[in-house]
């Protein structure tokens, strides 16, 4: 027998397809305890946005009845600043539920599991390190996105001149600058479309390492997730289109089907605006099942990952001279 | 671990042959990069399609036939080619690779038939004929997800399996350094080897394979935390030379390899 065959149960490194299984068995092995979760994540998702209407029109109405309608306008003002918070801490809320999944299956896949409240209990001292997460990436693709653009906008230019002046000078300026412009344009949108791609890759994992690595901020965590992805940036690409494609027919049901019938009713009829409750409602509720396999991917990613770059399987084997 | 799915099968032979089943992760990505070589082949075809096209009509008034009649021949003939692009594609990689497509391939799976044995041109028709019904409304999708053998309806009829190829057929060779080998040389003599254990041993060489993926800061942690783990199974109170964690698990290996070579040796 080869010596492997009798090995302890540690998974190692993973093929993309097996990413996606994993997360998916996970999910469907401890499916109420991942629903109820994402149920409750997208409970707070819909009660901070909720809130922050709920203020909003409350401060306003309650000025434009006391005073006058500037006092109502100013009173919106305030009241859209303040509602910000309840929408903030939703949104925290909502984010560090969603990586307690990927804590979940992590811990699993390295045989010690948890259950939801351990793992919930582990990250809520860390609440407002997940808001500052959510903060910081979106600022990180914010400036990337111009960045981006920028670079794109410079090689679009380069190349377009580039090739519309060889093949005016060939073809004559017709043909020529018509070249220039689509290989220039195609550029742009290839520079940006790769690379944004690529940026979303290496910050896939952001929030798994805050849920699960103690002493740990919300910065270190994307270093971590940066560090981590450096060399899985295509692998990566397989393991999203294949959980994507595992999601479709869910997703197909809940959001792309029901959106089909609407544009057929046209807007402004009851049926229209009816279908439109029933479509926001199916697709909350196609999120809420979705996301649970999402998170458990995202999981299974951080412990192959860490396998790969880390070694984190070999030194978890256990020692065998007991 | 459970998290994948197994089966045994019993050949003829009484041979009993475990298999981890190839999961929807697999299959899908086997999937999508199959479907995306298909897709390119057709629009090459539909190009070369046109273009025909396009010569013919202009030699219509040579060739003295009716425009309709032309238009139609063009028109059976592409759905004809585009038939055959889509079935053969599968049956002829299926066949002609022992149950794999370049996209199973990719995704380490291979198409087997119930009793294990390779699949041949007959089952793999039967697959791709059924290919177009599994893709409707996902039934082949939901077939693979809710059937404990992961079967879609063309491998329930075809009777075949999709499985995974055995990861670890596929080791990348293992330099060892030239002083690494002399240094074995002198572990051989210091220790006994056979108090390594298999497991350890495995643990180690898992290691070696790996390394050159891993960051600096982790090889150096898990070299000294498996050097220290053997040096203890050995117990080795002195080295003979100083050396790093990774030199001394590169002369380990080689030292079990040799040692492992020998006793074959001897034994056969």
């Amino acid at each position: 027998m080869a010596p492997s065959d009798s090995r302890p149960g540690q998974l190692g490194p993973l093929n993309p397809g097996n990413v996606v299984s994993a997360g998916l068995r996970l999910y469907r092995d401890r499916f109420k305890m991942y629903l109820k979760l994402s149920a409750i994540a997208y409970l707070w998702l819909l009660g901070g946005v909720l809130g922050w209407a709920l203020v909003t029109v409350a401060l306003g109405g309650l000025l434009a009845l006391i005073g006058n309608e500037v006092l109502g306008f100013l009173g919106v003002g305030i009241g859209l600043l303040l509602g910000l918070a309840p929408f903030l801490y939703g949104i925290a809320q909502f984010f560090m539920l969603s990586a307690v999944m990927s804590r979940l299956a992590f811990q699993q896949l390295i045989d010690q599991p948890e259950t939801a409240s351990v793992a919930q209990s582990g990250t809520k001292p860390k609440l407002w390190a997940f808001l500052k997460l959510g903060l910081l990436i979106l600022l990180l693709l914010t400036v990337g996105y111009f960045a981006l653009g920028i670079v794109a906008t410079i090689l679009g230019l380069l190349v377009g001149f580039l090739t519309g002046g060889i093949l005016s000078a060939v073809f004559g300026s017709d043909i020529g600058a018509a070249f220039g412009v689509a290989l220039g344009g195609l550029t742009v949108v290839a520079v940006v479309l790769i690379g944004l791609v690529w940026l979303v890759s290496r910050l896939s994992i952001a929030e798994v390492p805050l849920a699960i690595e103690p002493e740990i901020t919300a910065s270190d965590s994307i270093s971590r997730s940066w560090n981590l992805t450096k060399t899985s940036v295509l692998r990566i690409q397989f393991v999203v289109v294949a959980a994507f494609l595992i999601t479709l027919p869910f997703v197909v049901l809940s959001s792309y089907l029901p959106q089909i019938f609407m544009f057929r009713l046209g807007v402004g009829s009851t049926a229209y605006w009816t279908l439109y409750g029933v479509n926001l409602v199916l697709s909350f509720l196609g999120g809420m099942v979705t996301m649970p396999l999402w998170q458990t991917v995202k999981g299974v990613l951080y412990y192959d990952l860490r396998s790969r770059r880390e070694g984190l399987d070999l030194q978890l084997r256990p020692s065998t001279d007991y | 671990m459970g998290l994948f799915n197994t089966i045994t099968i019993r050949t003829p032979e009484s041979v009993e042959l475990d298999f981890t089943l190839a999961g929807i992760g697999s299959r899908a990505v086997a999937l999508l990069i199959d479907y995306t070589i298909l897709a390119l082949a057709l629009l090459t075809l539909l190009l070369l399609w046109l273009f025909l096209a396009f010569q013919l009509a202009d030699l219509e008034t040579f060739l003295n036939v009716q425009t309709e009649t032309l238009q139609l021949w063009l028109v059976a003939l592409f759905s004809v080619s585009l038939f055959a692009l889509y079935i053969g594609y599968f049956v002829g990689f299926e066949t002609g690779w022992y149950g794999q497509t370049p996209g199973k391939r990719f995704a380490k799976i291979r198409v087997i038939r119930d009793d294990a044995q390779p699949e041949r041109l007959f089952q793999a028709t039967l697959r791709s004929l059924l290919r177009p019904i599994d893709d409707i409304l996902f039934i082949g999708f939901f077939c693979i997800l809710l059937s404990p053998r992961e079967k879609r309806l063309g491998d329930w009829l075809a009777g075949t399996l999709v499985v995974q190829i055995d990861p670890n057929t596929a080791g990348h060779a293992i330099a060892v350094e030239e002083r690494s080998r002399a240094i074995a040389a002198d572990l051989l003599n210091l220790a006994d080897f056979t108090k390594i254990l298999p497991d350890d041993f495995a643990t180690v060489r898992d290691y070696l394979q790996r390394r050159p993926g891993m960051t600096e800061k982790a090889r150096g942690e898990v070299s000294l935390h498996l050097a220290q783990r053997l040096r203890d199974q050995l117990d080795l109170a002195s080295l003979p030379t100083e050396m790093t964690a990774d030199t001394f698990l590169e002369a380990l290996y080689w030292g079990y390899q040799q040692q492992a070579a020998d006793s074959n040796g001897q034994l056969y």
